[in-house]
């Protein structure tokens, strides 16, 4: 999948604790907005959500890498993303189960 | 404004709107999560142009409604249920001067008593047992 190098990260508008953060991805760029916080070395991102991208495009490697470029730009040992209410789709108005992007 | 949510495919862009149009960053995302949840929202926003505001609001899957707090013409509403100024004022837990006064133009109901009045215009049984059930 796609390396550190290929993903940049810009903080697209902040106010504390609410970020948007722009991820460019050689598929496209991901827009995410969420409550940023920092516990220890955690960063959670509470309320998470995202646009940008078609269904699908991303898939569990792309997260994958998004997570990792994520972790190295934090310096954060973990990172938790809870996804707010869902606004489309079948399971529209409910939360999804949390993502976790551990660093092995 | 009323906001409800439909299908928003670009919720990111949902806040960026509502933060152009006078919520903080952070107040918008708060937004975005209640629509998300299903909830209506009543929302204060800044624009020279509602109607254009509404329809970038429902472009993005937000249907937007204004409030307006209607105009109640207390001596036609009076006149609707035959009663007196007296009786209305009775019935409906005013005060007898306060009546007169709106109806000779003395004064003007605001915003909480137009709203009451035009309640009391489409329900005015609801109203009646709201006042009669806090006598116990």
């Amino acid at each position: 999948m796609w390396s550190a190098a290929e993903i940049t990260v810009e903080i697209d508008d902040v106010d504390h604790p609410v970020m948007i953060v722009r991820i460019v991805l050689p598929v496209g760029t991901l827009d995410l907005i969420g409550n940023v916080a920092r516990i220890g070395r955690t960063l959670r991102i509470d309320g998470a959500h995202v646009q940008g991208l078609t269904p699908g495009a991303l898939g569990r490697g792309g997260l994958n890498a998004i997570g990792r470029k994520l972790l190295e730009e934090a310096d954060v040992d973990e990172i938790v993303i809870q996804g707010g209410a869902r606004t489309t789709g079948q399971r529209k108005g409910k939360v999804p189960q949390p993502i976790r992007f551990p660093r092995n | 404004m009323i906001l409800r949510a439909g299908d928003i495919a670009r919720p990111v862009d949902v806040a960026r709107l509502l933060a152009r149009h006078g919520q903080s960053l952070r107040k918008a995302h708060d937004t975005l999560q209640r629509l998300a949840a299903g909830e209506s929202v009543a929302v204060e926003l800044q624009s020279r142009n509602r109607e254009r505001l509404r329809a970038e609001l429902a472009k993005l899957g937000v249907a937007a409604r204004s409030i307006r707090v209607p105009v109640a013409d207390v001596k036609r509403i009076r006149e609707h249920f035959g009663l007196s100024q007296a009786e209305f004022a009775i019935r409906f837990g005013f005060e007898i001067d306060t009546v007169q006064n709106w109806e000779q133009g003395r004064n003007r109901p605001d915003q909480a008593s137009q709203l009451l009045l035009k309640i009391i215009e489409a329900y005015p049984d609801d109203v009646e047992a709201v006042l009669t059930d806090a006598d116990g």
